[in-house]
């Protein structure tokens, strides 16, 4: 120990705000999930699907003839059709299942063990308040996610224009990109509060990882009963990953069926409400937070 | 100037009160929060490091109310935390908690370094934390706390699980952090360990704040404390019938072969006893204080208070 080094002065250079502080509980969180093998693992199993896209693309793009029948084949179009077909809304959708799989296993990773260990403490001693603290993690979440939709969706569209040496495509179709981004954001929103406050409320990995799963599949199951039962369609509103889609189908400009039209306000309501709750238990159980130990 | 404020805080947790309408301010020096567990002691942490809110009165840091992130930046907080972020380095986590302050990346590495070097934990560093002593982490907390060079230093358990080696070094920093103007508030429920450098102790009983002063105010107070003494001696009616007498004495009880004696002020009964001893009128074979433990010291500066 050199006690002598022990002393304190004002620091006269210019730290960063808030804001900004949180960008490193992003990357320390970001760390911490990547340093487990199982996140490596499913992030390559996304990839996978996302290889498939690449080669379908660059074969269809490259082979003349062939090309245009392997893309029919695999149902895949960089254009939106006449059926409204979109084929970067289809691999985002496609994505949703490694999406699911990966968010129920980050979740303690992201969150919860700050409660568990209670290392939130480190965090509210630091210049964060519970805000940044939470838009760190939620950033965290958001890049996540947009690892394996958002980024390849995007690179897939970058390759189609560059393989077609079609430039233009870009400017024509950049729409797709807003499109794309928007729904990545809304995924992003709802599952990273979902999560977030998933985490904080049960800690561990196997609770979070069984409530969320069941959260998704058991209000799909449900809510389609209801409707079958009801015949009122609004009962698919308690459908969360259908909500998500049908929202995030808003940005692509069209709906998987007629009557989506005129539930996607209700989803969006729906989708709000969902991120109102969780991001309020998440500020009580910060400002709060020793009451729950 | 450093400074922590209390002011008239209050802090419930639901329907359990916390700490209750506490009040006190500390400038430059070591100062220790001394309660049993469960006294508050924690709490008054907390609320000085800005996690939670008061329910009531006002918490400042430098004039700052310590819930303000502009607050947190005058202050280094060693919390009772013993389990963190197993898998990252020592290093990463100390250079982590700087960055969290908004220092730039390069900066934060300078204080990371410094700030190891000052708690000793340079070539130890590098590795895990799930690989560290109890004592280590201690450490490591402890260079979090002070890499950005904080104002005010609070330190919640700091020497637990420590060494008596790294206790003393410990002891030494945080003497001298003090006599650089630092303002140090560290929590403990071993007294003894920091009296040594403790200019003022803040004594915590059930939430309240029951004593505040230099320990040897406090102990002054005590001395003169009521107090429950037994006493064998030889011979023992004669002894009864002297002490009845005194006014220091509230009641006097044979119980088989000693006296249990009811003393209003220990201090001065402590005194004239031994000079009665001393002028052999009887011989004196045991003196044992019966309710001296924590409970009843706390207990008398409750009531003194």
């Amino acid at each position: 120990m050199q006690i002598d080094l022990a002393h304190y002065h004002r620091w006269e250079g210019r730290l960063r705000g808030p804001w900004y502080s949180a960008l490193a509980v992003t990357r320390a969180t970001l760390r911490q999930v990547f340093r487990r093998k199982v996140f490596w693992i499913l992030l390559a199993l996304g990839m996978l699907n996302f290889l498939l896209y690449f080669a379908l693309i660059y074969a269809g793009t490259q082979l003349p003839g062939v090309g245009d029948r392997i893309m029919e084949r695999f149902d895949f179009t960089v254009h939106p059709d006449a059926q409204r077909r979109n084929g970067y809304l289809r691999f985002m959708e496609q994505q949703g299942l490694v999406v699911m799989v990966m968010m129920a296993f980050a979740g303690s990773v992201i969150i919860g063990g700050d409660f568990r260990q209670r290392g939130v403490s480190f965090y509210l001693a630091h210049g964060l308040s519970p805000w940044h603290y939470l838009w760190g993690k939620w950033l965290a979440v958001a890049v996540l996610l947009g690892s394996v939709t958002v980024l390849p969706a995007l690179v897939l569209f970058v390759e189609y224009g560059m393989f077609t040496s079609d430039f233009h495509y870009w400017w024509e179709n950049k729409a797709v990109v807003v499109s794309v981004l928007g729904y990545g954001l809304v995924m992003a929103v709802v599952l990273g509060a979902v999560l977030l406050a998933l985490g904080a409320w049960l800690r561990k990995t196997v609770p979070i990882a069984i409530t969320w799963t069941s959260l998704f599949l058991l209000s799909a199951a449900w809510s389609e009963q209801l409707r079958r039962t009801t015949g009122d369609p609004h009962w698919r509103l308690l459908n969360l990953w259908r909500d998500i889609r049908c929202v995030g189908r808003a940005f692509f400009g069209f709906y998987a069926r007629r009557e989506d039209v005129q539930l996607a306000p209700w989803a969006a309501g729906a989708l709000a409400a969902v991120v109102l709750i969780c991001v309020g238990y998440l500020w009580a159980k910060l400002v709060h937070w020793r009451r729950w130990e | 100037m450093a400074e922590i404020c209390f002011d008239q805080v209050t802090r419930f947790y639901g329907p359990v009160i916390g700490i209750n309408q506490v009040s006190f301010t500390l400038g430059p020096g070591v100062a220790a929060l001394f309660g049993a567990n469960g006294a508050g002691k924690s709490t008054v942490m907390r609320l000085a490091s800005g996690q939670i809110r008061p329910s009531l009165g006002q918490v400042s840091i430098n004039g700052l109310p310590a819930w303000s992130t502009l607050a947190k930046r005058h202050l280094g907080y060693c919390p009772d935390v013993d389990r963190f972020y197993e898998e990252m380095s020592g290093w990463e986590f100390v250079q982590f908690m700087v960055q969290l302050h908004g220092y730039s990346s390069r900066e934060a590495r300078r204080r990371t370094e410094e700030a190891l070097e000052l708690v000793g934990m340079s070539a130890r560093a590098q590795r895990p934390l799930a690989t560290y002593s109890q004592g280590m982490r201690q450490r490591i907390k402890l260079a979090q706390a002070l890499a950005h060079q904080p104002e005010v230093l609070l330190l919640d358990e700091p020497l637990a699980g420590v060494d008596p080696g790294g206790r003393r070094q410990l002891l030494e920093l945080f003497a001298h952090l003090g006599d650089q103007g630092c303002t140090v508030l560290i929590s403990t429920h071993m007294l003894e360990e920091v009296e040594q450098l403790a200019q003022v102790v803040l004594v915590l009983v059930q939430g309240r704040l029951v004593a505040q002063g230099t320990l040897d105010e406090i102990r002054s107070w005590l001395a003169d404390r009521p107090l429950i003494v037994a006493l064998e001696a030889e011979p023992l009616r004669p002894l009864a019938g002297e002490l009845i007498g005194w006014e220091e004495v509230r009641s006097v009880q044979i119980d088989g072969s000693c006296l249990v004696v009811q003393v209003r002020q220990a201090g001065m009964f402590f005194r004239r006893l031994n000079a009665a001893a001393a002028q052999g009128r009887w011989q004196l074979r045991r003196m044992e204080p019966l309710d001296t433990g924590a409970e009843a010291v706390f207990r008398y500066l409750h009531q003194r208070s």
